[in-house]
């Protein structure tokens, strides 16, 4: 990669500038403030978008009074040609040369800067550590905590994220050997749960049942082998069976007829009960007769008592008339009249107690036709009972009287005697009893047989899963495994990334010193201290701090070339202002050295040192003037900076 | 990170599983399909270290290639 051309608009003192760029040696000359480190500044926020010295905002990059700035480099890789133009607040803008034009390869935010360090290997770390060298850097590298430069090392050999990756990787090997942990835990389960098997028991009680089986088809065989004494059994059994049914009838029979002589006593009182309950029936009907009776002589005895009143009103008031016609009474007649109204009304009175008493005692005589119907109810029901007992009893007598003669008749055939046919009977009924103990004894066999081929189904579903488990179990070990070998192969190739970078730089930067004459006998380490080389010379170590500035620079420089030529170089080289603090015969050093590098890398330095830009002669020169001048000098060149980056 | 650096991680990554598991006993009863997911699993975490790359999604990546 070399690069053509640098492009500025409101970039640090740069109101819009273009800077081309040669091949080999670029020297930017000029004097203080005139702008040198902005331009190697641009060139290093272009390519990585941030600026070159650590902690500046944005917003200090862009020309004062300007909201935004923006800055491109023009470049050439791989024989194309780019433009990568990058604003202040974070667009960027790549472009290729098609014939005489350009076309856009892509624009947008940071996101770009992922496919940028893709395609062309523009790593903010790499070209701070080995490409770009800045102003002040040196010193601030060599006051640097351990531990900075340990991060700025990780940072360069992508170990930061292997650190961080293989963080992930442990704690996913803790997630392995839970899941490992699980399935052993299910595993020791289930074979405990598959140790006791009843395999054994099955055996034994399906030779049982088969020894039970042969017992029963024997005795079963009996019967047919003796069908008399079956015959005998059978009427036998059917005999103490109806027997014992009309026991029962015979029990629910007196139970029913407790309390009577029998059912014909329940019927007659019955018809005792329905008559008096006809009886009450038409006491009911009375009462209603009387109690319209009675309302008739309260009204009769009611009028008598107001008449008894208007009699007794006209005595009291004596006008001698009468109040409503005004026709002359006389007090005699009056008297008369309401003696015999009274005597009339004391008749009605008694005829109306007389009533009343009839009816109390009507309704004491009605409040026990409930009773009487509830009674004839169970009555009516016991009947029912009786009825269908002795119904029933009667059909049993009849079939027992039948059984009861076969059974004598049987005996009777018999030559032996009724006593031999007893004895026969007695034996088959053992035989009975002994087929149906054993056929009990299946049964439960049987059973036990059914419950334990559960419990084996169970045992044996355990096992396969037992198995199944075991694959598992062989899965998850596999996989804590690869984890595990994931873990110290990612912790090995931390250690392999360091050997493998830092000891080749080691011997590059050995001989680089070499080359130049210094530290010839010094042997350096650059892993013990993290970058920070540590030198021995002639057996002792050397301090750092206690070298010379120019040891320093040079020492600083060749680690830069060094770590360049082991993690890789874009083609070029910024130094801003190398021969600061240098003697003239260390600038001239120096001067031999960019010389030496510029025949295999384009290398831009910056000074405003005049033995520079003599020793440098023939060099691609680019002169910065004064910022005061520079802003009086303004070019109108339109070309590079784009609208959209701007 | 820079694609060569990227791929130098790898390589040397890829070399460590390979010694690994041929110098040490315990890794003796792996296949190479283990190694294979193995480095398949490393390189997919390496290319897409976000956040989104959590233990859990390690472990099930190595369980599901295996």
């Amino acid at each position: 990669m070399r690069l053509e051309k640098i492009l500025l608009k409101s970039f640090g003192c740069f109101n819009r500038r273009d800077f081309e760029l040669g091949e080999g040696i670029n020297l930017i000359f000029g004097p203080n403030f005139s702008g040198k480190s902005t331009l190697v500044n641009a060139i290093f926020f272009t390519l990585t978008g941030k600026p070159i010295v650590p902690k500046v905002a944005m917003g200090a990059l862009t020309q004062g009074g300007t909201n935004s700035g923006a800055v491109g480099v023009g470049f050439c890789d791989d024989g194309n040609s780019y433009q990568l133009f990058r604003s202040t607040q974070g667009e960027v803008e790549l472009r290729c040369r098609e014939g005489d034009g350009w076309r856009k390869i892509f624009s947008g935010n940071r996101v770009a800067d992922e496919d940028l360090e893709r395609k062309f290997d523009f790593n903010y770390y790499h070209l701070a550590a080995a490409t770009f060298l800045r102003e002040g850097e040196i010193f601030e590298f060599l006051a640097r905590q351990p531990t900075h430069r340990r991060e700025i090392l990780y940072q360069l050999l992508g170990i930061d994220r292997l650190i961080s990756l293989r963080e992930r990787f442990i704690e996913a090997r803790r997630i392995a050997k839970r899941e490992e942990n699980r399935i052993q835990e299910h595993r020791r389960k289930l074979q405990r749960a598959t140790v006791k098997t009843h395999r054994a028991e099955i055996e034994r009680i399906q030779n049982q049942v088969v020894e039970l089986e042969k017992e029963f088809e024997l005795l079963s065989s009996y019967n047919t082998a003796s069908g008399d004494e079956a015959l005998v059994y059978e009427l036998t059994e059917e005999c103490a069976r109806l027997q014992k049914q009309m026991d029962t009838y015979a029990a629910e029979r007196a139970s029913n007829i407790a309390g009577f002589n029998d059912i014909e006593h329940i019927r007659r009182t019955i018809e005792t009960v329905e008559a008096a309950i006809s009886d009450t029936r038409q006491l009911e009907k009375q009462r209603e007769k009387l109690i319209q009776e009675i309302g008739s002589l309260r009204n009769q005895c009611e009028m008598l008592a107001e008449t008894c009143q208007t009699l007794h009103r006209l005595l009291e008031d004596d006008q001698g008339h009468c109040p409503t016609c005004h026709q002359p009474v006389h007090e005699m007649i009056i008297k008369e009249l309401l003696e015999e109204k009274r005597t009339e009304k004391d008749k009605y009175e008694k005829r109306l107690a007389e009533k009343q008493n009839q009816l109390d005692g009507n309704s004491v005589n009605l409040s026990s036709l409930q009773k009487l119907n509830q009674r004839h109810q169970v009555l009516q029901s016991k009947v029912q009972a009786l009825e269908r007992i002795e119904s029933r009893h009667g059909e049993i007598q009849v079939e027992f009287n039948t059984v009861s003669a076969k059974l004598k008749s049987l005996r009777a055939g018999d030559s032996t005697g009724n006593n031999a046919s007893e004895t026969a009977a007695t034996r088959y009924a053992k035989v009975v009893e002994r087929r149906r103990q054993t056929k009990n004894s299946i049964d439960a066999l049987r059973k036990r047989l059914a419950a334990l081929n559960r419990d084996e189904a169970v045992i044996t579903n355990k096992m396969e899963e037992l198995e199944r488990s075991e694959v598992e179990a062989s899965q998850a070990l596999r996989t804590r495994l690869n984890l595990e070998l994931t873990c110290d192969a990612i912790e090995r190739t931390i250690q392999a990334m360091q050997r493998q970078v830092l000891q080749p730089a080691e011997t590059e930067l050995q001989r680089l010193l070499n080359k130049m004459n210094h530290f010839e006998s010094a042997q350096i380490d650059l892993k013990s201290q993290h970058l920070l080389p540590a030198l021995k010379i002639d057996g002792n170590d050397r301090n750092l701090m206690l070298l010379s500035g120019s040891e320093k620079v040079i020492l600083y420089l060749s680690l830069k070339i060094a770590l360049s030529k082991t993690l890789g170089n874009p083609g070029f080289f910024v130094f801003d202002d190398p021969t600061l603090h240098l003697d003239h015969t260390r600038k001239q050093l120096m001067i031999e050295f960019i010389l030496k590098l510029s025949e295999e890398y384009q290398v831009i330095v910056t000074s405003n040192d005049s033995d520079v830009l003599e020793g440098l002669d023939g060099a691609h020169l680019i002169e910065t003037a004064k910022v005061e001048d520079d802003i009086l000098k303004q070019t109108t060149s339109n070309s590079g900076v784009t609208p959209s980056a701007a | 990170m820079p694609s060569t650096v990227e791929t130098e991680l790898v390589e040397v990554f890829q070399r460590e599983v390979e010694e690994l598991s041929q110098s040490t006993d315990k890794y003796a009863s792996l296949e190479p399909a283990d190694i294979d997911a193995i480095l398949r699993v490393f390189h997919l975490a390496i290319v897409r270290t976000g956040d989104g790359v959590t233990p859990q999604k390690l472990f099930e990546a190595i369980c599901q290639r295996q």
